[in-house]
């Protein structure tokens, strides 16, 4: 069997009254990034939401590697990974424990020192591994999410505004990083007011406009 | 500094007075947006009862203490009613210096985060605006010993009736409240000024402050504690003291001539005069304050004042963790295991680094009511009283148990990233403090059966099940009640009603089963087995019922 990393199928989402997002199928195949942009409150992040299983859509569903992410969610879950546009963390572990611990929840413990170092050292959070999150600034934890989201397997990424406290060697890593990831076959989500960040990434770019697509 | 600017100052306060204000007024019912007559009615209605109220209760209060004072003041004459104005000096002495001691250290000038951008980093008078909150704060504390010098005027003036000196009238009734009020509100101005006055030095800002500003603090603990020691010295043993006498004779003369006898004219000018002199002193250095420190200073204080009006005592709790953590910690050297074990992992390194006198105090809590309930159900055979000592220990067992659950649920991102069953999250941050909730109540059934209590077996049988089954009917409602937009906001909620409903049917079948085991002479062993049974049953269902609704949420 072979699935394409991620299908939405016919998807919506209402808060209360409200059609957040209208009704939607789409598939991501492995190694396309998808770059969606749209002015404030369009239904990015609730797309994105519901895509990760945070939010349970109003009707459809939502396949990861052929996984129902809202039956199957152990299976879909191993394969997604998700970043929000406002990350929290534990406040009473550090940036080198919120690592640790993503990434041995996720059963990955062979050479992941390794690949935190790198990661961190990539980022420029090397001096920050002992700190507490409540003392890094914005743009510090938003990399420290991204990491949280890169060191563990996934085959679908989901990034909501990733870029929007980033420093540009910060940016400038993270879009390498996409673009190898893409390479390696992986279905990317990213949602962006930054329109050269979408210029940058390979792919299709897509405008949301009060709930549903339109292709750029 | 014009006058728009003052006016803005103005309006800034005033519209953070007016939401403290609103603050109490939400409790009785009032909503300010609401504009329409009926709400004005109610308003004026709750001005009125809440002001017979305060009057009534002040009556009551002053009743009490004429009654308590009466005796004494018979067996001792005046020389008793000659201790209330020197205790009350000493009682105003230490609270001015507690007062300075703090200003010593932080700045009396409270700030937001939000008055730290709007108001501290523009060029406003700092005088004006130091002055405004000067006042503004100021009202809201004398409040407090108006009310208690008004009552201690009314008790005179009952104890005056009472002996039969003369008619109870309006007039005298006002004449009790104002006589004294007139010298300890401007006392109360003075000493209140002065504190302030060693706050705003400080944030002046000179470096070389620090020793002056700890020299202060040792000053008022050294002042404090000799005054103390003289004041009640000289109650106890007025001869050793002798010395001392016209010292604390002058000190204490304002709040003598206040309640007592002495001139009254002379207390008022002594307490208007302090109170000149002091606010004078105050206008001349309030000109230079760095009103960014005093912000940089207080807006930690202001945000925990704001989550405690709102009962947000999470954010609270989360603030002074952030305190305490610092700023960074070596990694762990606790060895994990992966997979659904690292969050216990993650609970230990947690609960290690988040460990508190007042954590522990949480449990001994379980320990004592578990004691009480035993004491009273066994021992006395009261079911009156065992009720509610029953509802605060479930309370305390739903609390506790589900605290580190609720924490996780706050950081909703990482814990749903998790790809782990709900039910194996769920068991995690459940099973060890459902565990030592249970070892606690069987240690105290031990301690008790040592001591000759007999406790039913069916009743130690059921306690794993009843605990459990506490826990996780707690578990569900929380989950019940949660959303994922203010999970994701790190905003769990706390469990209801429902939650409180289901943990006394946990509780109520097994004990159901005692009585029924009891009244038809059941063979034991059958009511245990049905203990084992039915609690078991309601255990899983409600672990089921939160997976449920665990998958729900959204």
């Amino acid at each position: 069997m072979n699935n394409p990393p991620l299908q939405v199928q016919e998807i919506s989402y209402k808060y209360g009254s409200y059609q957040a997002l209208q009704e939607t199928s789409f598939q991501v195949n492995k190694g396309e990034t998808v770059t969606i942009t749209g002015s404030n409150g369009v239904g990015k992040t609730t797309l994105l939401k519901c895509l990760s299983g945070l939010l349970l859509p109003s009707t459809g569903s939502v396949l990861i590697d052929g996984f129902n992410l809202y039956q199957k969610e152990c299976s879909a879950k191993r394969r997604l990974s998700y970043l929000p546009d406002y990350p929290r963390f534990y406040q009473e572990l550090t940036t080198w424990e919120h690592i640790r611990f993503i990434s041995h929840a996720h059963s990955v413990e062979h050479n992941f020192e390794k690949q935190a170092e790198i990661l961190l050292s990539e980022f420029d959070l090397s001096d920050a591994k002992d700190m507490y999150p409540h003392t890094l600034s914005r743009g510090m934890r938003l990399k420290l999410g991204i990491i949280l989201c890169l060191i563990r397997p996934f085959s679908v990424l989901l990034m909501d505004e990733p870029t929007s406290t980033l420093d540009p060697p910060g940016t400038t890593i993270l879009c390498e990083k996409l673009a190898k990831l893409s390479t390696e076959g992986t279905a990317i989500i990213i949602t962006t007011h930054d329109l050269s960040l979408a210029s940058r990434l390979s792919g299709q770019t897509v405008h949301m406009e009060r709930g549903h697509f339109e292709l750029v | 500094m014009n006058s728009s600017d003052r006016q803005a100052v103005l309006t800034i306060r005033s519209k953070q007075v007016i939401s403290s204000f609103g603050y109490w007024l939400t409790l009785v019912g009032y909503d300010r947006r609401d504009r329409s007559a009926l709400t004005n009615i109610y308003l004026l209605y709750i001005i009125i009862f809440l002001s017979a109220w305060i009057l009534v209760v002040m009556f009551f209060l002053s009743d009490l203490l004429a009654n308590t004072i009466s005796p004494f003041l018979a067996y001792q004459g005046i020389a008793f009613a000659g201790l209330v104005p020197s205790i009350g000096t000493l009682l105003f002495v230490l609270w001015c210096l507690y007062l300075i001691y703090k200003a010593t250290i932080r700045s009396p000038l409270i700030f937001s985060k939000e008055d730290a951008y709007l108001l501290c980093q523009t060029p406003a008078d700092r005088r004006f605006i130091t002055l405004t909150w000067f006042f503004s704060e100021w009202l809201s504390r004398v409040l407090f010993i108006s009310l208690a010098a008004s009552i201690f005027g009314f008790a005179l003036l009952e104890l005056d009736v009472t002996y039969g000196i003369r008619m109870l009238s309006f007039g005298h009734i006002a004449i009790a409240a104002l006589k004294p009020l007139g010298i300890i509100i401007p006392i109360h101005l003075g000493l209140y000024a002065v504190a302030w006055i060693i706050g705003v030095y400080r944030l002046r800002g000179e470096s070389m402050r620090i020793f002056f500003m700890r020299s202060i603090r040792v000053l008022a603990l050294i002042i404090g504690g000799s005054f103390s020691v003289i004041s009640i010295g000289s109650i106890l043993t007025p001869s050793f003291f002798t010395p001392f006498q016209p010292w604390l004779e002058f000190l204490s003369f304002p709040l003598f001539s206040a309640f007592l006898e002495g001139s009254w004219w002379l207390g008022l000018s002594l307490s208007i005069g302090l109170m000149i002199i002091v606010l004078t002193v105050f206008w001349q250095i309030s000109d230079k304050v760095n009103l960014s420190r005093a912000a940089q200073e207080t807006h930690h204080f202001r945000a925990q004042q704001v989550a405690f009006r709102l009962g947000d005592f999470d954010r609270i709790n989360e603030m002074n963790d952030h305190k305490r953590l610092g700023s960074s910690h070596l990694p762990s050297k606790i060895p994990s295991l992966s997979g659904a074990w690292m969050l216990t992992w993650k609970n230990i390194v947690q609960s290690l680094r988040s460990f508190t006198i007042s954590r522990i105090w949480s449990w001994l809590a379980i320990l004592f009511l578990m004691i009480s309930m035993i004491i009273v159900g066994v021992l006395l055979e009261n079911g009156s009283f065992l009720f509610p000592l029953i509802f605060f220990w479930t309370a305390n067992i739903s609390k506790k148990t589900t605290s580190r659950f609720r924490k996780d649920l706050g950081n909703w991102w990482l814990l749903h990233s998790l790809p782990l069953t709900p039910r194996r999250i769920i068991l995690h941050d459940i099973v060890p403090p459902v565990s030592v909730t249970i070892f606690l109540t069987l240690f105290t059934m031990w301690i008790s059966s040592s001591l000759g209590l007999s406790i039913n077996p069916i009743i130690v049988i059921s306690v794993p099940f009843v605990v459990a089954g506490i826990s996780f009917s707690a578990i569900f409602d929380i989950l019940r009640l949660s959303d994922s937009v203010l999970l994701m906001e790190g905003r769990p909620p706390d469990f209801g009603l429902v939650g409180l409903i289901l943990s006394f049917i946990c509780i109520g079948i097994p004990t159901s089963i005692y009585f029924v085991t009891n009244k038809f002479s059941i063979l034991p062993l059958i009511g245990i087995l049905a203990t084992i049974l039915v609690g078991g049953f309601l255990t899983i269902s409600l672990l089921h019922l939160s997976e449920r609704q665990f998958r729900r949420i959204g």
